[in-house]
């Protein structure tokens, strides 16, 4: 019987380019650093081996990997062990920055709970939270205009002195206002 | 479901996911070192000549390739590495990038005044605090609107009585109303 795929699966998609790539374009830079000190210091250091070895008399190899077998091995040891320490002090480094960020948000919403909507988020490091702090203290100011007229609406209103057929249809228009907030 | 029990299990699985994330991406660095050696091992390996002279030309010639073979073996290293860290970061920080992408969206529609619905995130999504705090804000706000409007029609069954008393109980509910909106600074 044919598997039935499940009906929740995750969808792995390209969603954020600044995100994604920008730590892709991170690790990318690590490989072609290292790539590239590796390739430079493999080239000076084995070929000077390779032509002090020729001038000698004597030749007791069968290929010139024998010769150059010893730095070699030590160029693709460091190698390895620096791009697996840059590469691990980068993503930690992305991901300390990714939970600072979304720390500075969450901070915001609790704040924004608790009715404060006028501090900035203030998000610092990676762009992306740059950009959803913006997004979100620019939904926030909305809210708070609208709530500051709201009440200034419902202040004036209660002060009294409104000929009741202002004062009712007033009355309804802030109803009304009011259902709209965080429909 | 915030206690101190839930923030050890948020810890656990933040860790397991760079754990997670840091072996793969070894795998992928290793595998793009092993090519390079390879690469560099088969160009070197090949045997010399028998000969005094074969041999001596032909360790005398090597240092002149030596550069395009490193560069090729260095290039194979990059491009394999390269390729492969970023198909990671595409399908591993989707984790992450896709809860912020949902946040957004739903940011977006409650400026434009779209009904706002929970936000929950996918079974190993990362960072469930921002949902728990999303939630509880646009509560917070549900909260608010719903005493007072529950202020406002309690003021308006009372206008059932005679007009004095109907005007007196809404100006009251007015200034509860504004009093309930004056926490939003």
């Amino acid at each position: 019987m044919k598997a039935r795929p499940h009906p929740y699966r995750r969808n792995i998609r390209y969603v954020n380019p600044r995100y994604q790539g920008g730590a892709a374009l991170m690790f990318a830079a690590v490989i072609v650093a290292t790539g590239t000190a590796f390739g430079r210091m493999v080239y000076l250091e084995l070929g000077e081996r390779l032509r002090t070895f020729a001038l000698r008399g004597h030749y007791p190899v069968k290929t010139p990997y024998e010769v150059v077998r010893e730095p070699l091995a030590w160029h693709i040891a460091g190698l390895l062990a620096g791009v697996l320490l840059l590469g691990t002090a980068a993503f930690l480094l992305f991901m300390w920055a990714t939970r600072r960020g979304v720390r500075h948000v969450v901070e915001t919403l609790r704040r924004s709970a608790e009715g404060d909507l006028s501090t900035p988020t203030g998000s610092p490091g990676l762009k992306e939270f740059v950009r959803l702090g913006k997004e979100f203290d620019g939904a926030r100011a909305d809210l708070l205009e609208e709530l500051r007229e709201v009440r200034s609406e419902a202040a004036s209103l209660a002060s009294g002195g409104i000929p009741p057929d202002e004062f009712h249809a007033r009355w309804d228009g802030l109803k009304q206002r009011i259902r709209g907030i965080a429909p | 479901m915030n206690g101190p029990g839930s923030g050890k299990v948020a810890l656990q699985i933040i860790r397991g996911f760079r754990l997670r994330f840091l072996s793969r991406l070894a795998i992928n660095f290793t595998a793009g070192v092993a090519v390079l050696y390879l690469i560099l091992y088969l160009a070197l390996a090949r045997a010399l000549p028998e000969e005094y002279a074969g041999a001596y030309h032909a360790l005398r010639g090597l240092p002149g390739f030596l550069g395009s073979i490193i560069a090729t073996s260095v290039a194979a290293y990059i491009l394999l590495a390269c390729a492969s860290t970023a198909a990671l970061c595409v399908v591993w920080l989707h984790k992450v990038a896709g809860p912020l992408y949902r946040l957004e969206r739903v940011m977006d529609g409650f400026r434009s005044g779209e009904p706002t619905r929970p936000v929950f995130f996918r079974h190993g999504d990362r960072f469930g605090s921002l949902p728990e705090a999303f939630n509880a804000w646009i509560g917070s706000l549900r909260q608010d609107r719903q005493r007072c409007l529950a202020r406002m029609d309690e003021a308006e069954r009372l206008c059932l009585q005679d007009e004095a008393t109907c005007r007196a109980e809404m100006e009251k509910a007015l200034g509860q109303v504004a009093e309930i909106l004056a926490r939003y600074r």
